[in-house]
């Protein structure tokens, strides 16, 4: 139904690097530590391990799937020949919404840390047509500008999140890690849920393949991001247990930009302002990498021009920001919205995963 | 070359979005420190505030304000023409009557708002604390308070502190808060030139929000090496026995010691009942003074010099420790120790056992230097 991308359009399979990071960092790194620790206390860190090896187990199917059908489309057009058309339009549509609220939740995040951390009386609407507007210019400017302001925001990210973890290393305990293990399993993988949600994002791969330059060479950039990603958690919330006492981290709601402010420069006494800003090219990127994702479903499903929709999206985002005050609606959608990740992971993409290799044996079979 | 535009307008106008909320620096006014008393009518707070004036000259004044609530920095602002600003304050000061009362009201609110920095100090004083930050005023210097305490926790006995430590001990199961004393000399001492007037004067122990019981700068050390490097401090050991052959310096017999590098290894034992808990401290120092008739060349006498501060400091920390128990105080962290090292520990039970916990001692001493003398 569409056709491959023009060869213009494509990345280079290594850009895969930046793509992966800044859609499986969101604003959640900021502030994991605490709900993380909330079950399996200060030996959540094993779950981040065991989320991490998870991931790697479904990008390895991602691929498998994306794979096996031989003109390299998208996970539209493979939802389109397993499903038919109708069924495989409202899963693609579901597919859109999901991208789209991602989108939003990482925006309506980001949002909050400002208003908190900086500006506690700014008025949001104004501030956030600008930054739609830069989102806009992002995404509108194709795949590849999207690219591009991820590897920025990779970059930007790492200058500060790796940094930022050695003038902590006086305040230390890691008597805090100990015992090893004081939890149950069922604690553990209660933590691991609430992992989950800071990788999701990175299925927007589902939608992206097509437009990397020879995708089997990126499958090993993507697996190393997810190394990267997962040791980059591990890190943090080490770090972060060995820093805070465990009472502590309970009154804590942004763990990370609080181990921040033991930071003091000559110049910057308070290194979180600039930590907060610099953030925001990363945030951007994930939340142009997330709407891109969503433009290039609906084009694929019905059709629309991406910058209609985008057009769309932008303004629905802008609706829901103004009109939904009530935080308890937001935590709500954050809440759903990560349920539904965690079923579209760990549910569909083995299902697809065995449809696909399924039919696949099937057709070698019926070659032979 | 018409996107470029548009780009530059976007990213100008995200530049100047910032500029809400503007906060510049000669229409605020600075708070520096802060105190909080208990008066008969309420609570007292009071803030140090500077006028700058031009460089290099400040001017300190103190506001007070009088509620029923401490956190009154509201109220405060109507007695200032500029907004008051708490992004710079240094210093916490408690008054000890206040301090024993309970301060868990405040130190919530220090860490709930992001505006204070981690690096913050408390402080307890002896009297009133709005009376030491009107000393302060005289110094001209707005952090004099705050340096000063870094400065003895760089060169001192004072272990490091500072906000985000006494919020990991306060909010951490199984150890207690510290927080640096400090002592007002006579007032109006003769020439003391306004500032020798204030000292630090050891530490005062909590237990949960409320203050038990102080400890001297010397036994400030002792903590101070229990619970980390304890570099930089120093501490005399009394020298008995031989009596001064020289009748000049009667009473003078002491080593005064120089911490060079210290570590303190914990082992636990008896996890399940009553934990008895053994501590082996290693102690490399510097002799800065020796009585006269020891000859600091012979190996012999040092070894026999170190033998003796060993058991001395052995003696006091023993000492130290039990004082902790009888106090019920925790500053060391022994109940974070024991939960580190068993399955199942709460809290509560522990505070049960905590005066029954056995504390064994042992101090290696190793001088690495003597002095020029």
């Amino acid at each position: 139904m569409n056709n491959a991308v023009d060869e213009k359009h494509l990345i280079s399979p290594f850009l895969i690097v930046p793509l992966m990071y800044v859609s499986m960092v969101g604003v959640g790194v900021l502030n994991f530590q605490r709900e993380l620790a909330e079950h399996a206390g200060y030996n959540a860190y094993i779950s981040v391990v065991i989320v991490g090896i998870s991931i790697h187990l479904i990008v390895w199917m991602i691929y498998k799937i994306l794979r096996s059908n031989p003109e390299g489309l998208d996970i539209t057009a493979i939802n389109h020949t397993y499903f038919g058309k109708i069924a495989g339009s409202i899963i693609n549509f579901a597919i859109v919404l999901y991208f789209f609220f991602g989108a939003y939740i990482e925006f309506k995040a980001y949002i909050e840390v400002i208003q908190v951390w900086m500006f506690p009386s700014m008025k949001i609407l104004p501030i956030s047509t600008i930054l739609m507007l830069l989102i806009y210019y992002t995404v509108s400017g194709g795949f590849r500008s999207v690219t591009g302001l991820s590897f920025l925001g990779f970059l930007m990210s790492l200058i500060f999140i790796i940094p930022e973890n050695l003038p902590v290393l006086p305040y230390l305990h890691p008597q805090n890690l100990m015992p090893l293990f004081n939890h149950s399993a069922s604690d553990i993988l209660l933590s691991s849920k609430s992992m989950i949600y800071q990788f999701l994002g990175f299925e927007a791969l589902l939608l992206f393949y097509p437009f990397i330059k020879s995708p089997a060479k990126s499958q090993k950039w993507a697996h190393l991001m997810v190394i990267f990603v997962t040791l980059l958690y591990l890190m943090i919330i080490i770090i972060t247990f060995m820093y805070f006492s465990e009472g502590q981290l309970r009154q804590i709601s942004w763990p990370t930009l609080n181990m921040l402010k033991i930071i003091e420069g000559p110049v910057f006494q308070r290194v979180e302002y600039l930590a907060i800003s610099l953030w925001l090219l990363k945030n951007l990127s994930g939340i142009s990498l997330s709407l891109w994702a969503a433009c290039r479903g609906m084009k694929n499903v019905f059709r629309i021009k991406p910058r209609a929709s985008l057009l769309a999206f932008l303004v629905g985002i802008l609706i829901l920001d103004y009109f939904l005050k009530d935080r308890s609606i937001y935590r709500w959608i954050s809440e759903f919205y990560s349920d539904v990740g965690l079923y579209f992971i760990y549910g569909y993409i083995p299902i697809m995963f065995v449809v696909t290799q399924i039919r696949k044996m099937g057709r070698r079979i019926a070659i032979e | 070359m018409n996107r470029r535009k548009i780009f530059l307008v976007i990213i100008l106008c995200t530049v100047l979005s910032a500029c809400t909320d503007q906060k510049i620096v000669n229409q605020i006014c600075l708070v520096h420190a802060i105190s909080f008393d208990t008066v008969a009518k309420g609570k007292k707070t009071a803030v140090l505030i500077s006028h700058f004036k031009e460089q290099g000259k400040t001017d300190l004044e103190v506001l007070h304000t009088e509620s029923k609530s401490y956190l009154s920095l509201p109220r405060l602002n109507t007695q200032t023409n500029d907004p008051l600003e708490r992004g710079q304050m240094r210093m916490v000061l408690f008054g000890k009557t206040s301090a024993e009362k309970g301060i868990g009201t405040v130190i919530h609110h220090l860490l709930r708002d992001p505006k204070f920095s981690s690096r913050l100090q408390l402080g307890v004083v002896e009297r009133d604390a709005s009376e030491l930050l009107e000393i302060t005023t005289k110094t001209q210097e707005p952090f004099f308070l705050s340096d000063m305490i870094e400065q003895n926790m760089r060169n001192g006995n004072l272990p490091l502190m500072n906000l985000h430590v006494s919020l990991f001990n306060y909010y951490g199961e199984g150890r207690d808060m510290f927080l640096p004393y400090f002592k007002i000399g006579r007032e109006g001492a003769a020439g003391s030139g306004g500032h020798g007037e204030v000292k630090i004067d050891g530490l005062a122990l909590f237990r949960s929000d409320r203050m038990i019981t102080e400890i001297s700068l010397k036994d400030a050390f002792l903590l101070k090496m229990l619970i980390q490097n304890s570099k930089n401090g120093s501490y005399t050991v009394p020298l008995a026995g031989k009596a001064s052959n020289n009748t000049n310096n009667q009473g003078e017999d002491f080593i005064l010691l120089r911490s060079m590098h210290s570590k303190a290894n914990y082992m636990v034992n008896n996890v399940h009942l009553i934990p008895s808990i053994s501590i082996r401290l290693k102690l490399v120092t510097e002799l800065q003074n020796v009585p006269d008739w020891v000859d600091v060349r012979s190996e012999e006498q040092l070894t026999r010099l170190e033998k003796t501060m060993g058991s001395y400091l052995k003696k006091e920390i023993e000492k130290f420790l039990s004082r902790l128990k009888e106090n019920k105080v925790d500053p060391v962290g022994l109940g974070d120790l024991i939960r580190s090292r068993s399955k199942n520990w709460n809290a509560q039970d522990f505070e049960k056992i905590y005066q029954e916990i056995k504390t064994t001692v042992s101090v290696q001493v190793k001088i690495a230097n003597t002095g020029s003398g």
